[in-house]
């Protein structure tokens, strides 16, 4: 009968053991996970932030060469932008790869200056956004001088 | 019936060992062992993460310092090139253009002869940040179409902080 | 005839024969119950352990893999930019960069980008420089006033345009 006693005291002492184990993994996981999930939503923010930068750089590198924001973002992204009143929104993939129904978006605004009498200075604003939510900017600038005859200021 | 009873004990102790049962602390060791672990691998995870976020910051930092630096300094080229063309075809288009090209710019502006052309070399920078500036040098000239100006250079350049700073190459000379 | 008798025959003689059966097969259940709780418990660990060893270390690799393509590029396209002048190799995977007086060879060597420094004078070579990044290829070609810099790392190729000094 101790036998018996002893071996079902130890089976208890052992289920009661695995049983606070469990509650306190349970509670110490849920804050490492919290921990994991951070550094990896950090990582996937980073990345994407990083590609957008390369994105725009280059865009904006065309764009400061020829003024024009259409050949820019075909330079850039390889897919044509079609600008109504200075701006235009492009459907990107996470891979930042033009996309019918990607989840970020790229806003592209021009403003140019008026009058253009010997060049014309524009502005090119690209913001990227995911879930209507912007996570990376660069606004960049080009000056063209108008070509043939210039205005003459008698 | 205790002597029987109590010649169970020492079964008790051959059944334990047997493997019958797990012994109590082992779970209890191996959570703490493995609760160790993910501490670690998570504060390392987060710490990678961290400071390659931090340096793509940085990064993105510098990159809209340039941009901000060149679109500054392309607004200077237009209202250069712009005030070049009021001025073109004028009595003294080196003298007044030079002049004005240093208020627009605040930075230098000569008269030069290139390829047999007189011209106004105009040079100024827009600063980058506290080391480093965007610097522009463009030569201007007398004419009504888009030649009224060349690019000599736009290019970044790192103000040397001390003397001594400069890379150590070897110029060819003896090695003493 | 009693005292031969062996303390486990006594206590079986003292318990009924079916109820101590019945009470046998009970403790091995349990035994073997506990121990499979057990062995599961280690394995739910083991395997906690292994997939938090395994996000560190994807989180690790794309640190430097991202790290190896975005330094390059980054690296390259603000030599571009600090150039007085840039020569492009006739494959592509070379450039010297001349600023200051000085030249700089940018190439793609055999695990990584290579950085070698000489004056100005000095015949300029692809070898013998310093390993700046890690990564597998680079190409820097030319088009429309402009550089475009391709960086090859871990699978991943990106691309990024510079425009001419």
């Amino acid at each position: 009968m101790i036998l018996l006693k002893t071996y079902r005291k130890s089976n208890n002492l052992l289920f009661a053991e695995m049983i606070i184990a469990l509650l306190f993994f349970v509670i110490s996981f849920t804050v490492i996970i919290r921990v994991f999930a951070g550094a990896d939503g950090l990582e996937r923010d980073e990345r994407r932030r990083e590609q957008a930068e390369i994105l725009a750089q280059s865009a904006a590198e065309a764009y400061s060469v020829s003024g024009n924001a259409e050949w820019a973002v075909r330079q850039a992204l390889g897919c044509e932008a079609a600008f109504a009143d200075g701006r235009c929104e492009l459907s990107l993939d996470e891979g930042l790869l033009p996309s019918e129904d990607g989840e970020i978006t790229l806003v592209l605004t021009e403003k140019r200056s008026e009058p253009a009498v010997v060049g014309c200075y524009s502005e090119l604003s690209m913001v990227f956004m995911k879930r209507g939510e912007e996570f990376y900017s660069l606004d960049c600038g080009a000056y063209i001088p108008k070509k043939g005859e210039a205005a003459h200021f008698d | 019936m205790t002597k029987e009873n109590f010649g169970g004990s020492g079964e008790t102790r051959s059944k334990k060992s047997s493997g019958g049962i797990v012994g109590v602390g082992y779970i209890s060791i191996m959570l703490i062992f493995t609760v160790i672990c993910l501490t670690i691998f998570a504060v390392l995870s987060f710490q990678a993460a961290y400071s390659n976020n931090r340096l793509s910051e940085r990064g993105e930092q510098f990159t809209q310092q340039y941009y901000a630096a060149d679109m500054q300094a392309k607004k200077i080229l237009s209202e250069l090139d712009f005030k070049s063309a009021q001025l073109t075809g004028g009595f003294d288009f080196f003298g007044e253009f030079a002049e004005a090209a240093r208020e627009i710019s605040g930075g230098t502006a000569e008269k030069t002869v290139r390829d047999g052309r007189e011209c106004v070399q105009v040079d100024y920078s827009v600063d980058l940040n506290s080391r480093q500036k965007l610097s522009v040098s463009v030569l201007f000239q007398s004419a009504y179409n888009e030649d009224r100006y060349e690019i000599l250079t736009w290019k970044t350049t790192t103000e040397e902080t001390s003397g001594d700073s400069h890379q150590n190459v070897w110029d060819g000379g003896d090695i003493d | 005839m009693t005292s031969d008798r062996s303390p486990e025959s006594r206590r079986k003689a003292a318990l009924n024969g079916s109820e101590y059966r019945v009470r046998s097969l009970a403790d091995t259940a349990s035994a073997v119950g506990s121990m499979l709780l057990f062995v599961l418990f280690a394995l739910c660990m083991l395997m906690a352990v292994a997939v938090a060893a395994d996000t560190y270390g994807r989180i690790k690799s794309g640190y430097q893999q991202s790290f190896g393509t975005v330094t390059s590029m980054k690296y390259i396209s603000n030599k571009l930019r600090s150039a007085d002048n840039v020569t492009i190799f006739e494959d592509g995977t070379a450039a010297a960069v001349e600023s200051g007086g000085m030249v700089s060879v940018i190439y793609c060597g055999s695990d990584g980008l290579y950085e070698k420094n000489s004056a100005t004078d000095d015949l300029v070579s692809a070898d013998g420089g310093d390993r700046i990044s890690a990564i597998d290829s680079m190409l820097i070609t030319e088009r429309d006033g402009l550089y475009e810099i391709t960086v090859r790392s871990g699978g991943e190729s990106s691309s990024m345009l510079v425009r001419k000094g």
